[in-house]
């Protein structure tokens, strides 16, 4: 048997149309062709070019990114102001690869 | 060295389209590709190729003729920096697999800086170079799009964090795990194997086991993920969590703290320089350029070949000799010293796409001097193995060989013979050398002060 999580599968991993509406956020909601057309150009501009990646990233790898990025992205952002708090009363760089010439 | 394919390029360089290794009349080159033209540029002119180079991250290499091209796709022609020793990352102790984790993540950093990422973090693309990690890959870096997740992200964590975190909190042994799987650990097995206190460190519980459960909820979904939009300062915060949790990541052998453990012998200090002195004097007469010290523990004798300006490959089957030589190589002073953990019984085999991708140990060769000291009873004995086919072993691996007999009256020998049967009759000195003369002519033979050994000079006939 599956475990329960499987169950559970977000909308937008289960239709390609209603990912990009979702991940455009607030959307959903909109009906008419235009909207929907206006919405997918915005969303196809917001989307990052693909790198010339020829490796599989992995679908699962992605997403926990995303997740990652939200629950380690505000400390270190405060980690780095603190850092530069730091660096600017010691005068010493933050770390051995801040030297001011990069 | 691998079988080139018939147009010259290396077995092992096909996965990235960006460009491959070739050798032409003995010499390496790496021809870039149409397609990785405009990243090249971007390397080159974002300074990123001088700042890594700089900074001993990134192998230095001189762009050659294009008539050296292979097929008309080519732009450029490299030619890279040789690197003495090709080795691989299931031969490596804990600290180097992590010294090469920490400087993939260090590269990436200043990548990012530079506009550019690094578009694999393979182990196999780290080499250590002069008694230091760097990336032998130029073609590994693209042009970084603000809200791109990492694309090598899973592959950092399979060739690192997941073997690391095996090694460290589950059993050193486990390096072994890269050797079967090619494309390092997969995350589902390395989760199933961590112990449950892996969870209570939020790097490992991040990136090992909410990586490993993401990769099973999505493995079958039709989604590419590429939605997933992670901010360059974010992105900064999940390479600063990657190199904090490798650098949690630490492996002390039975709990020791480091120093006390090999400082315990069984000879005295006299008879330990007479013997670096008989090897030296040895080594002298071989002219070599590269010497294998197979059986090399801390590296102490092989100290006596890099000291010569050889490069020195030290083998060990003990992770912890071994990760005591990397400990002393890296403080400085041994840059001619790569320390390997290598089990003689079961070297290194081929691996990978049609046997090609992973040389085998032998492949690698031959060196011009392979040192084997007290390691033939190990093996003749420990391991059963006729002395006629360890010569036949070591005249593949090397063109002169320095060998210390060690007689059944030694007492390392006797403790091996107390619990198992004597079955070794020809284990003698002339039993020895007999079975070495069909392979090998003795230059020299000499009896070690204060004790029964006997070390050999032979080259190979």
């Amino acid at each position: 048997m599956l475990p329960s999580w499987r169950n559970h599968q977000p909308v937008f991993e289960t239709n390609g149309n209603n990912m990009k509406l979702k991940t455009c956020g607030k959307s959903s909601r909109l009906s008419s062709g235009a909207s929907l057309a206006a919405v997918f150009v915005l969303a196809m501009l917001l989307m990052p070019t693909p790198a010339l990646a020829y490796l599989d990233p992995g679908t699962g790898s992605f997403l926990i990114q995303g997740v990652i990025a939200v629950v380690v992205g505000a400390g270190f952002a405060i980690k780095m102001f603190w850092h530069r708090i730091k660096a600017l009363f010691t005068g010493k760089p933050m770390d051995e690869d801040d030297d001011p010439d990069e | 060295m691998t079988t080139p394919m018939s147009d010259g390029s290396h077995a092992a360089s096909f996965r990235d389209p960006s460009g491959f290794l070739f050798h032409d009349k003995g010499t390496l080159y790496r021809q870039v590709n149409r397609s990785y033209e405009a990243d090249y540029k971007l390397l080159q002119e974002s300074g990123l190729y001088d700042l890594l180079v700089e900074k001993g991250l990134l192998i230095p290499h001189s762009e050659a003729s294009l008539d050296l091209a292979r097929g008309d796709e080519a732009v450029r022609i490299l030619q890279p920096e040789p690197v003495a020793f090709i080795s691989y990352p299931y031969e490596w102790c804990f600290s180097q697999l992590k010294d090469a984790a920490l400087t993939t993540l260090r590269i990436q950093r200043l990548a990012l800086k530079k506009g550019m990422t690094l578009k694999d973090a393979s182990a196999y693309n780290i080499q250590f170079h002069e008694g230091r990690p760097l990336l032998i890959d130029s073609l590994s870096f693209t042009a970084y799009t603000e809200g791109e997740p990492w694309v090598a992200y899973r592959q950092f964590c399979q060739h690192f964090l997941a073997p690391l975190a095996l090694m460290a909190q589950t059993d050193i042994r486990l390096s072994a795990l890269l050797r079967t799987n090619i494309d390092g650990v997969p995350l589902d097995l390395a989760a199933g194997l961590l112990p449950w206190r892996s969870r209570l460190s939020p790097g490992l519980m991040m990136h090992i086991h909410l990586h490993a459960r993401s990769q099973k909820k999505h493995q079958s979904t039709q989604a590419t993920g590429k939605k997933t939009q992670v901010g360059k300062n974010a992105l900064r915060g999940i390479l600063d969590s990657l190199k904090g949790a490798v650098t949690k990541l630490n492996w002390r052998p039975g709990g020791t703290e480091w120093g006390e453990y090999y400082d315990d012998t069984n000879y005295s200090d006299s008879s330990l320089q007479t013997k670096k002195d008989l090897v030296g004097n040895m080594l002298d007469r071989t002219d070599s350029r590269t010497v294998w010290d197979v059986g090399a523990n801390n590296g102490f004798f092989s100290q006596v070949a890099s000291d010569r300006g050889m490069f020195t490959l030290a083998a060990d089957i003990d992770p912890t000799a071994v990760e005591q030589n990397w400990r002393a190589c890296r403080k400085g002073g041994r840059p001619l010293m790569l320390p390997l953990v290598m089990d003689l019984t079961n070297p290194s085999p081929a691996l990978g796409w049609d046997h090609q991708e992973r040389d085998s140990l032998l492949d690698r060769g031959p060196a011009d001097t392979v040192i084997a000291l007290a390691l033939v009873h190990h093996l003749a004995i420990s391991n059963n193995v006729p002395l006629g086919r360890l010569a036949a072993f070591f005249a593949r691996a090397g063109k002169h060989l320095i060998i210390e007999f060690v007689p059944k009256s030694d007492s390392q020998v006797k403790r091996l013979l107390a619990t198992r049967e004597d079955v070794f009759p020809t284990y003698d000195l002339a039993g020895f050398e007999q079975a070495f003369a069909g392979l090998f002519e003795t230059l020299d033979k000499t009896g070690i002060e204060g004790s029964e050994r006997t070390l050999f000079l032979m080259r190979r006939k």
